[in-house]
């Protein structure tokens, strides 16, 4: 795999019908990129020497410090680096959108990087879950470490079809009565919704100990849409309509959607989650590398 | 144009087309399917109003765009009330131009009137003509500020019996202006404008010149019935035409020349005609002429009446003078009569008609040649050949004329005939080609007091003209005989021979003229008389006039020195009819004349035989139209496309 494939464009990647080497083909290609290897999946490496201290466990002595420097440390690793990643991936009708054949759409993209997630949370043996929702959660697999869960996981995803509303507290409740043991929860979604409720939400699940990563799709249209004068627009998922005019797409609507952009990436960073503004024509590596970044921080 | 023209209709059909796109348009507003609605803001009210009222507004423009398209291809006309002719604006010399043909008859007190409305609407200190137009153009006063003499000169205007063609009017008037002052003027024609009097070419009717001409069309109408003859196999045929929307008998008067007096009654609808054939008696008991007349009076007197000649139907006597010799050519002169002109009777040499014939005259004997010379004396004519008899003498009798003894001997070529004057009326057929005519021997005249009619390629004569005393000799310098000139075995012999008997018999003077047209004078020393009596022609005039204009319908004597001929002269019948041109056709005119400040429109007036005489003018809208169409075309894109933003 070279470095060229982190530069595939997303519309080459919808061109490979297999989720799992579409996940191969990012996932090698970003990891190549990187200057330095993430030191989790070691999970034997030495980390430290520190003094012993009553109640530590006396098989971490290491007795040959001992003998020659007649004192007593205790060797520490770094833990068990598995972890539980479960991918909350957004199926609303709004996801589907732009619905112009031959372009990628955002549910297309997200699809993509839940796929990279998987494949490169697999392939460090991190048990993966995955929980679809729109209106209500449809699909909910807790996460599991094993090989067919994971190819399951593959199978799900391509089965996924956009469609309805997000109802974002249901999804939350959801979350926070389903995720159970803390882990890393990533919210792909295009996040069209009240900051205040995302933040909520996020907050209630940093409260049960849950590491977030949002990101945060939109298409490359919705940065300043291709509107006539008196177009009128349907929204999606409510249907509800509105005459817009050029001069307020032209002048207002860039400046709300950097607000809305800037009000979701705060709300998640009260939550103590990370926020990643993705468009579906950049790479997807950029995703990837957040992540993991992400597990850098958070060994 | 009325609103209701179905060129007009049919073009507002296609005012469904933007009314269909704009309705589509607004029903089908362009709807995108968002992802979510959450960052966009409605336009605001007032804004929709705006797209709204420019929505509205574009339609209107559109539509109003292919109104006018519509409206100014079906050239409507916007009757306004005249302005004042002269607005004072304008100080060019005028000329009221009145036509005074026959049609006018009826016409002429509203025409009348409508040119003191235009002399009074004229500044005091612009000079003013009037002249009255008909078959010839009359100044009645040149231009003058003297606003009395202009009043009587448009009193004096009166319409006569001719006929006024507006083909090349209009260049007969620029002539007659210039020759009134050097100045531009400004010309305004009063007239019903006829629609039998429009040439059948536009471009006729614009003449170039520094003039300015306004229409003032004026129209009677009237009841009319018109009276016309023709004389046939079965006698005279006389008709009764009605220019009336009411059906009416009619009495009908003939007289003839023998005291006949007789009384018929026609029943004529409106709009049709009626007649009856008058039977005439044999040759002998013919008479000269007849007059027939209606006894009811109409609007238009001069077409009530009608004048018929009828021509002598016995033949006319040709003494035929041959020298010794000319047996050949005697032949070949009487087969030609025979062919092509049945109405001379070639018999011996005793002089008892207008003409006579001279064959070889080289041949002639003393005693005939002074007959002959009595006879021309007496204004008669004599054709005449030569041959050899004529070469032996070396002069040719009569004629006094000498030969210049140059014989031009048998040749295998010829000479070619290279002139023929069309213009003579012994010549005017011209139907005949002379290029094949090939001459091998004919006798050079001198050319002195000769008119050549038929030039040879040598520069000679073929065929000369000598007025001798009052009458004229027609000489042929060759023989009627094949060896000397392929003449008398090509078609140009037998219409000479025609052409030239008539012209020299004075026969080719007609029975019937229309008035106003010319009439040509056969000969010199003759005189005209009219009805009364009374001489047309001054002493001068008898010498040197060869035509007269006989604008008075009736009937008139031409007297030469050795006969008198009947001619009846009857108006134009076209003058009697009442279709006046399409407004639309003068409005086209008018703009082609390029009037000047105050004539930049046709003006017509509906006047009736009662008291209308209300003058209104139609404005011909189709160059505004173009104008405001042009005006929107460029509007239109300006308000489809205002606020709108061109992205980059």
């Amino acid at each position: 795999m070279s470095a060229a494939a982190r530069l595939i464009p997303p519309a080459t990647l919808a061109g490979l019908a297999n989720l799992e080497l579409l996940a191969r083909v990012v996932v090698e290609g970003s990891l190549i990129g990187l200057h330095r290897s993430p030191r989790f999946g070691f999970s034997q490496e030495f980390a430290e020497y520190r003094p012993y201290a009553p109640g530590d466990d006396p098989r971490f002595i290491d007795w040959n410090v001992f003998a020659r420097a007649d004192r007593t440390f205790v060797k520490r690793f770094f833990g068990d680096t598995n972890t539980r990643l479960t991918v909350l991936l957004d199926t609303s009708a709004s996801m589907g959108m732009p619905a112009v054949p031959g372009a990628v759409a955002k549910f297309d993209y997200a699809r993509f990087l839940a796929a990279a997630f998987i494949y490169l949370a697999a392939r460090q043996h991190d048990a993966v879950g995955l929980c679809a929702f729109a209106g209500a959660v449809h699909v909910q697999r807790p996460p599991s470490a094993r090989a067919r869960a994971t190819q399951a996981l593959y199978h799900l995803l391509d089965e996924l079809r956009p469609g309805g509303a997000a109802r974002w507290p249901a999804l939350f409740e959801h979350a926070a009565a389903r995720l159970g043991k803390r882990g890393l929860t990533v919210l792909i979604s295009d996040c069209l919704c009240e900051p205040e409720a995302l933040g909520a939400g996020l907050r209630a699940l940093a409260a049960r100990g849950h590491d977030l990563l949002v990101l945060q799709v939109l298409d490359p249209d919705e940065r300043q849409p291709r509107l006539g004068d008196g177009t009128l627009v349907e929204d999606v998922e409510t249907g509800a309509t509105m005459a817009v005019s050029v001069a307020d797409l032209q002048e207002a609507y860039p400046r709300r959607l950097a607000d809305h952009v800037q009000q979701i990436r705060q709300s998640v960073l009260a939550a103590g989650g990370h926020h990643q503004l993705m468009f579906c024509d950049e790479p997807l590596d950029r995703s990837l590398s957040a992540y993991l970044r992400f597990r850098e921080r958070h060994p | 144009m009325t609103f209701l023209a179905a060129g007009f209709l049919t073009g507002l059909l296609a005012l469904a087309l933007p009314w269909w796109l704009h309705r589509l348009e607004s029903r089908s507003p362009r709807t995108r399917r968002v992802s979510s609605v959450l960052l966009m803001r409605p336009a605001d009210m007032p804004r929709q109003r705006h797209r709204t009222l420019r929505h509205r507004v574009l339609l209107g423009v559109r539509m109003l765009l292919l109104v006018l398209l519509a409206l100014a291809f079906a050239q409507p006309l916007f009757e306004r009330v005249l302005p004042d002719a002269g607005d004072g604006a304008d100080s060019r010399p005028v000329l009221l131009v009145l036509d005074t043909s026959l049609s006018m008859t009826g016409s002429m007190a509203p025409a009348r009137r409508q040119a003191r409305r235009l002399l009074d609407a004229l500044p005091a200190a612009v000079p003013a003509g009037v002249v009255a137009a008909a078959s010839e153009l009359t100044l009645l006063q040149t231009l003058t500020t003297d606003r009395a003499r202009l009043d009587g000169a448009i009193a004096a205007a009166a319409a006569d019996a001719t006929r006024l063609d507006f083909d090349g009017l209009l260049g007969r008037l620029t002539a007659l202006a210039a020759s009134v002052t050097e100045e531009p003027v400004a010309l305004h024609l009063i007239s019903d404008f006829q629609a039998s009097a429009m040439p059948d070419r536009f471009n006729a009717l614009v003449a170039d010149g520094e003039i300015a001409v306004t229409l003032h069309p004026v129209l009677a109408r009237a009841d009319n019935w018109q009276l016309s003859a023709e004389l046939s196999e079965g006698g005279l045929r006389l008709v009764v035409h009605s220019h009336a929307a009411e059906a009416r008998t009619v009495s009908i008067v003939v007289e003839d020349a023998l005291g006949g007096r007789e009384r018929r009654t026609l029943d004529v609808g409106p709009g049709a005609r009626a007649g009856f054939t008058l039977p005439l008696p044999d040759a002998a008991g013919a008479p000269r002429w007849i007059r027939a007349a209606l006894e009811d009076a109409d609007a238009v007197p001069a077409d009530d009446g009608f004048f018929v000649v009828v021509p002598s139907r016995s033949a006319l006597g040709l003494p035929v003078f041959a020298g010794a010799g000319a047996a050949t050519q005697v032949e070949y002169l009487r087969a030609a009569v025979a062919a092509a002109a049945p109405m001379f009777q070639p018999g011996p040499p005793t002089l008892s008609g207008p003409v006579a014939a001279v064959l070889d005259a080289g041949g002639l004997s003393a005693a005939d040649s002074r007959r002959l010379e009595r006879h021309l004396a007496e204004g008669g004519g004599v054709f005449m050949t030569v041959g050899p008899g004529t070469q032996r003498l070396g002069a040719l009798p009569l004629s006094g004329a000498t030969l210049t003894g140059r014989t031009l001997e048998a040749d295998a070529a010829g000479l070619r005939v290279v002139t023929v004057d069309p213009r003579h009326p012994a010549l005017a057929a011209g139907a005949a080609d002379w290029r094949d005519v090939r001459v091998y021997r004919h006798l050079a005249v001198a050319p002195a007091a000769a008119t050549a009619l038929v030039a040879l390629d040598d520069a000679t004569g073929l065929l000369v003209e000598y007025p001798v005393a009052a009458g004229r000799v027609l000489a042929l310098t060759t023989a009627l005989d094949p060896r000397w000139s392929s003449l008398v075995t090509s078609p140009a012999f037998v219409e000479l021979v025609d052409g030239a008997l008539r012209y020299l018999a004075q026969e080719n003077v007609p029975v019937a003229a229309t008035a106003g047209e010319p009439l040509v004078i056969p000969a010199s020393n003759a005189q005209l008389f009219d009805g009364s009596g009374a001489r047309m022609l001054s002493l001068g005039d008898t010498a040197a006039r060869t035509r007269v204009r006989l604008n008075r319908p009736g009937f008139y004597t031409l007297r030469t020195p050795n006969r008198e001929r009947l001619l009846a002269v009857n108006p134009d019948p076209r003058e009697s009819l009442p279709a006046a041109a399409e407004p639309g056709l003068l409005a086209r005119w008018q703009a082609a004349l390029r009037a000047g400040d105050h004539s930049a429109a046709a003006d017509t007036a509906s006047v009736d035989t009662t008291a209308a005489d209300t003058a209104s003018a139609p404005l011909a809208l189709a160059p505004w139209l173009l104008v405001l169409l042009l005006m929107l075309a460029v509007l239109e894109p300006a308000a489809a496309n205002a606020g709108r933003s061109i992205r980059t």
